[in-house]
């Protein structure tokens, strides 16, 4: 399990120290990890919650990895991303034999495999301050990668996004300090036993909350998010909607119904359905009038945010609880996929056009097809038709919310589908308009139309697996 | 001061995680920003050693002293990133002639994408 | 369960889904485009053969996920013999199209989806199909690639997702209700009330009833022949089927169903007819048949809606009619080609007495597969309440002569004329259609009580009852003919295809024209296939609310305004988190 942690992060040192080597480093490291999470996702499926740790010391003083089936679920998706950013960023940064690429080229690996190795481990710790850590970790690697493309926007949005990050963190860590001070320990399943009842421990999950739903780019706390990752390399603007925003949700989904889970209540959860139905709305129709196509990939990853927020409210009552559960990660995995392949077929299209002005982009399929179509079923993803994982996720969203009666739930649900579809339509009848001549200027390597292909292949064929999901997050789940 | 009642160290590193928000928020000058976040982080260190101190033990806690190292550690590496972009900025923005050199536009009108509308 | 014939069920799905696959394997796609009309066989075959236990499901699940009962056997059986006919008609219609892959694609993925959507056992497999159909059938529809099937492409996508949605939200009320996938299952004593309102709408926008029709019009005739042929045959029957296999009907009477579908029946059998007889193209006068055809079987589920009791025997009779029409109207659909490309005395007089054959079906000529049918439904009317039985008995036969009328306007707009100078004829189209006449011919009578009928249709009076709206709609149709030499110029004019579309589109284009200027360099630059001034999202209006949204977004943006909706955000929540605290 610490091989999760310590494979990519020694990789991130050596490229850094070798920068000749990054992209070696890079594979080693997938390798390494790869195997680690095969095996954990067998240890776990047979062997129920595995947990190691750290040299011997145990909880309180010691640091202590946890891995149950929502941990492996994501650490299997990180490991799926990562891999796949890795196959696209090689050829995708070796565009021009500039300086520039080559200066972009050389922090670019060493960067990725921070920002792996602070997923990892934020997926896998268990106590409140190592989570701190981790999130810590993971908004420098993300806020450098931002800043890697070097141009004024983007190291205005990375300064950006660095405040955010930092504020936010600091009111995180501002409710760990609150909870030790009642409880006298952060590790997760201890605060859960202990924890005394009293204002200082909801001041203490309102702080931490608080923090994090900036970090999550709930509405109306998501005005960094466009920038960042509209103006960042498109691998790493895959990275940071598919992996980054959903540390915090995944911290957040801890927080509530693990380490605090008598201390929620169902207004605060219904604040937090309210906000992500406005999320899905106003993303959606803020990517509706973008102009350029990273723009509006990025606005509509505010409005999949919010379809994580409505598991919220779905939670508090008995009928849906695991469905909505379930349906909520399957969202979070079929948005990874399907977002990481629409950032990566920008990517192409910028590359192929020199811009990603929608009205200018006539003629992608004739062009790239194979981005064309790579971009298709992702649509076909994010609107929810089947056989998606999106599909799968919003259905168990809806019969979640029929279940507990919210209505409301299942009208957002629907309402945002139709918007989703709306947007993807704009740029999907645009791609199957004949091409104008002396647009598309230069060629996209064929790996890089590839890996956007299969992971929105991934992505539509995810509903197919949904009762592997629902098995892996049964287990360690928070279910008595 | 082992007299001094914890809880006026609890508040007042309540009261500098606010002042420093509130700087956050209100500042334009990126240094300024830099600082209201050091200053952010120190009320919550603050609050952490107050906390400390709050155990109804002879010693203050360890454990919350060995946190803020870490967060101290994490503070310095944060300042330095944001230094860095704050300079490289600062010395696009030097590049592009923009007006007023005493106080360089704030972010918030800088990041706007070119064609967001 | 048997393995060979639960293999064959998923063999008749699979086969065209794989083919759709194998399109892009380059070496294997003229073999593929060949074989098109052969991926409808297995479905055929299965039809026909009826195999006990033909029900494939996964091996973890414990429902089939596939199923054939007695009315997916029907449904397969015409929607088969309609894919093999068009199949084989397109390799001779497509001979000179420029992109024909891409045509075959969307072929087969959408037959692929619609034998899925027949013989699907739970509720994701039925609706994972139907949406495959839906979206498989845009491509079709915009196939040609000019501005008018941009634009039916467009109003049709949209509808159709408006639709899928109302859908998925009424299966998953059902779901919910009766706590089953399994579609077989899922009205066994629960009714979910708010289920019906959305399904009967959601099926509705892909049936074509009554004010969710106008897509049809503009996207049925876009499309390629043979793509119209299985649109208005068989596609259009998938709302239907939705209606047989997710409304109670039969269970519980459902007073509010039975009136929307009589009302929203008889609207579109009239309404059909009237924009229908005006329009100038053969294909849009064909799909306004359609309209009102499916408005007559709206109206027999109807009956059953208020008569619970009579289900069975409305369902034969739904069966059917859905049958004789899917048949009839493939038919004159592929009938086009033919007409068009006759050049020989006797190939004029061939396809003249095979347009007329199709075209009295579908009028309901006795004798013919109509007839049948209209009897079959007429025999229910006696189910509903005294004054209800009593109108219909009026409105059904007046509908007939509706039907005749367009029939008689298609037949004058496609008829072969000797000195009409044909186009260089593309082979191949006259096999797969006279075979599909054939089988119209031939069809409905093996379906399960169609024989019984038969006795009763001979009777004199019902002989009677059967040919005076055929005389009467012909007699309108040539008093017609003669009132038209007084006009000049094209009827369709004001009344064009896709009626209340139309004036939906008129409105949101007042709108465009207040366009602001800013926008017009821009358009002006635009390639798009559709004029720009239809673009809707970028009318005046939308470019308005725009500029609004993107203020408001560049204001939460501020830090000020962030410092205070943080603070906000966090001190409700410590409200609401304080609140059960205590």
């Amino acid at each position: 399990m610490s091989g999760l942690i310590l494979g990519p992060l020694v990789a991130a040192a050596l490229a850094f120290t070798f920068p000749k080597r990054g992209r070696g480093m890079a594979w080693a490291a997938a390798g390494v990890v790869g195997i680690a999470v095969l095996s954990l996702i067998r240890a776990v499926l047979g062997g129920g919650v595995q947990s190691h740790r750290v040299s011997g010391w145990g909880a309180p003083l010691g640091i202590d990895l946890r891995a149950d089936g929502l941990a492996v679920l994501l650490l299997a998706l990180t490991a799926l991303i990562a891999v796949a950013v890795t196959g696209y960023a090689a050829p995708y940064l070796r565009a021009a034999d500039s300086p520039e690429a080559r200066h972009r080229e050389r922090y670019f690996w060493p960067l990725l495999l921070f920002l792996w190795t602070a997923l990892n481990a934020l997926f896998l710790s268990r106590d409140l301050f190592n989570l701190y850590v981790a999130l810590e970790l993971l908004g420098f690697a993300a806020v450098a990668l931002v800043a890697l493309e070097g141009k004024g926007d983007a190291l205005r949005a990375a300064l950006r996004y660095l405040f955010v990050s930092l504020s936010a963190s600091l009111f995180y860590l501002l409710g760990v300090a609150l909870v030790y001070g009642q409880c006298a320990t952060v590790d997760l399943a201890l605060v859960a036993e202990r924890a005394p009842r009293g204002p200082a421990l909801t001041v203490a999950l309102a702080l931490m909350t608080g923090g994090l739903i900036a970090k999550a780019a709930l509405f109306p706390l998501h005005f960094w998010l466009p920038p960042a990752h509209a103006n960042a390399p498109a691998p790493v603007s895959a990275l940071l909607s598919a992996l980054v925003v959903k540390g915090a949700f995944y911290l957040l989904l801890r927080l509530w119904f693990e380490a605090l889970p008598v201390f929620h209540t169902p207004a605060a959860a219904r604040l937090f359905g309210m906000l992500g139905a406005a999320a899905i709305l106003w993303g959606s129709i803020n990517a509706l009038t973008q102009s350029r196509l990273k723009l509006l990939i990025a606005y509509s990853t505010v409005a999949q945010l919010g379809y994580l927020f409505l598991v919220f409210p779905l939670m508090t009552g008995r009928d849906g609880r695991f469905g909505a559960w379930c349906g909520g990660l399957l969202l979070l995995g079929a948005h990874a996929c399907a977002k990481t392949a629409m950032f990566l077929v920008a990517g192409n299209i910028l590359r192929a056009a020199g811009h990603d002005r929608i009205r200018e982009l006539a003629g992608i399929a004739q062009v790239l097809p194979v981005s064309a179509f790579a971009l298709g079923l992702a649509g076909v993803s994010l609107v929810g038709l089947p056989p998606s994982g999106g599909f799968a996720g919003k259905w168990l969203l809806l019969s979640a919310g029929l279940r507990e009666g919210q209505w409301w739930v299942a009208a957002v649900i629907l309402v945002g589908s139709l918007l989703a579809a709306a947007y993807i339509m704009r740029v999907m009848t645009r791609a199957f308009a004949p091409a104008v001549p002396g647009t598309w200027v230069r060629p996209v390597p064929p790996i890089m139309e590839g890996t956007a292909l299969a992971l929105a292949l991934v992505a539509v064929g995810m509903g197919l697996a949904g009762s592997w999901f629902v098995e892996l997050l049964w287990l360690g789940g928070p279910w008595p | 001061m082992p007299d001094a009642d914890p809880r006026l160290y609890l508040l007042a590193g309540l009261a500098l995680f606010a002042i420093g928000f509130y700087s956050l928020v209100v500042q334009t000058h990126l240094l300024r920003r830099i600082m209201a976040l050091n200053v952010m982080g120190s009320g919550v260190f603050l609050a952490f050693l107050a906390l400390a101190l709050k155990a109804a033990a002879p010693m203050p806690d360890p454990v919350p002293h060995a946190m803020v190292l870490t967060g101290i550690v994490v503070a310095v590496c944060a300042t330095g990133l944001a230094l860095a972009l704050a300079d490289r900025v600062q010395a696009l923005e030097a590049n592009e002639e923009t007006p007023a050199p005493e106080e360089p536009p704030s972010a918030e009108t800088g990041s706007e994408p070119e064609d967001a509308g | 369960m048997n393995v060979a014939t639960a293999s064959l069920s998923l063999l008749a799905v699979a086969t065209p889904a794989v083919m759709a696959l194998l399109l892009s394997v380059r070496p294997w796609r003229e073999g593929v485009k060949r074989a098109t009309p052969l991926a409808a066989a297995p479905a055929l075959v299965l039809a026909w053969a009826n195999p006990a236990g033909a029900q494939w499901s996964l091996p973890w699940l414990d429902h089939p996920v596939l199923e054939l009962d007695a009315v997916g056997r029907v449904f397969l059986a015409f929607t088969s013999v309609l894919y093999l006919a068009s199949g084989w008609y397109a390799r001779g219609y497509l001979a000179k199209d420029p992109n024909p892959g891409r045509f075959y694609l969307f072929f087969l993925l959408a037959m692929a989806g619609n034998f899925g959507l027949i013989l699907a056992g739970d509720v994701p497999a039925f609706y994972t199909a139907f949406a495959l159909m839906g979206l498989a059938s845009a491509g079709l529809v915009f196939h040609r690639g000019d501005a008018e099937a941009f634009r039916a492409g467009r109003i049709y996508l949209a509808l159709a997702m408006v639709g899928e949605v109302l859908i998925l939200t009424g299966l998953v009320f059902l779901v919910v209700a009766g706590d089953t996938v399994t579609i077989a299952e899922l009205h066994r004593g629960v009714i979910s009330r708010p289920a019906l309102p959305l399904l009967l709408a959601g099926f509705g926008i892909k049936a074509g009833a009554l004010t969710l029709h106008f897509w049809l019009p503009l996207a049925h005739p876009a499309a390629p022949v043979p793509a119209s042929a299985v649109l208005s045959g068989a596609m259009i029957k998938a709302g239907l089927l939705g209606w047989i296999r997710f409304l109670p009907l039969g269970e519980a009477p459902l007073p509010g169903c039975g009136i929307t579908f009589i009302g929203a029946g008889l609207g579109a059998a009239f309404l059909g007819t009237l924009v229908g007889v005006a329009q100038a193209n053969p294909k849009t006068v064909l799909a306004y048949s359609s309209i009102s055809q499916m408005g007559i079987i709206m109206t027999g589920l109807g009956i059953a809606a208020f008569r619970p009791e009579a289900w069975a025997e409305i369902l034969a009779a739904v069966l059917i009619y859905a049958t004789h029409h899917a048949l009839a109207k493939g038919s004159l659909f592929l009938s086009i080609g033919p007409a068009h490309a006759a050049r020989t005395r006797l190939q004029r007089s061939l396809t003249g007495l095979g347009l007329l054959l199709a075209a009295l079906a579908l009028a309901g000529a006795p004798l013919t597969s109509g007839a049948l049918a209209k009897t079959a439904l007429k025999a229910n009317v006696g189910f509903l309440p005294e004054g209800w039985a009593l109108a219909l008995g009026v409105l059904l036969p007046l509908a007939t002569a509706g039907t005749t009328l367009k029939m008689a306007r298609f037949l004058w707009l496609v008829w072969p004329r000797p000195g009409h100078v044909a186009p260089a004829a593309p082979r191949g189209l006259w096999l797969p259609w006279l075979g599909l006449l054939a089988a119209m011919l031939a069809g409905v009578w093996l379906l399960p009580g169609a024989l019984e009928l038969l006795p009763a249709k001979l009777a004199p009076d019902k002989l009677w009852s059967a040919l005076w709206p055929l005389l009467f709609g012909g007699a309108l149709a040539a008093l017609g003919a003669r009132l038209r030499r007084w006009f000049s110029g094209d009827l369709s004019r004001w009344l064009p295809a896709g009626d209340m579309g139309v004036v939906i589109e008129r409105l949101l284009e007042r709108l465009t024209l207040r366009r602001p200027r800013s926008d017009d360099s821009d358009a002006g630059r635009s390639d798009d296939p559709a004029p720009a001034a239809r673009e809707v999202l970028w009318s005046a209006y939308a470019a308005r609310a725009a500029s609004a949204v993107t203020d408001v977004e560049s204001r939460l943006r501020a830090w000020p305004v962030v410092g205070v909706v943080w603070l906000l955000l966090f001190g409700l929540l410590t409200a609401l988190l304080a609140r059960a605290g205590h």
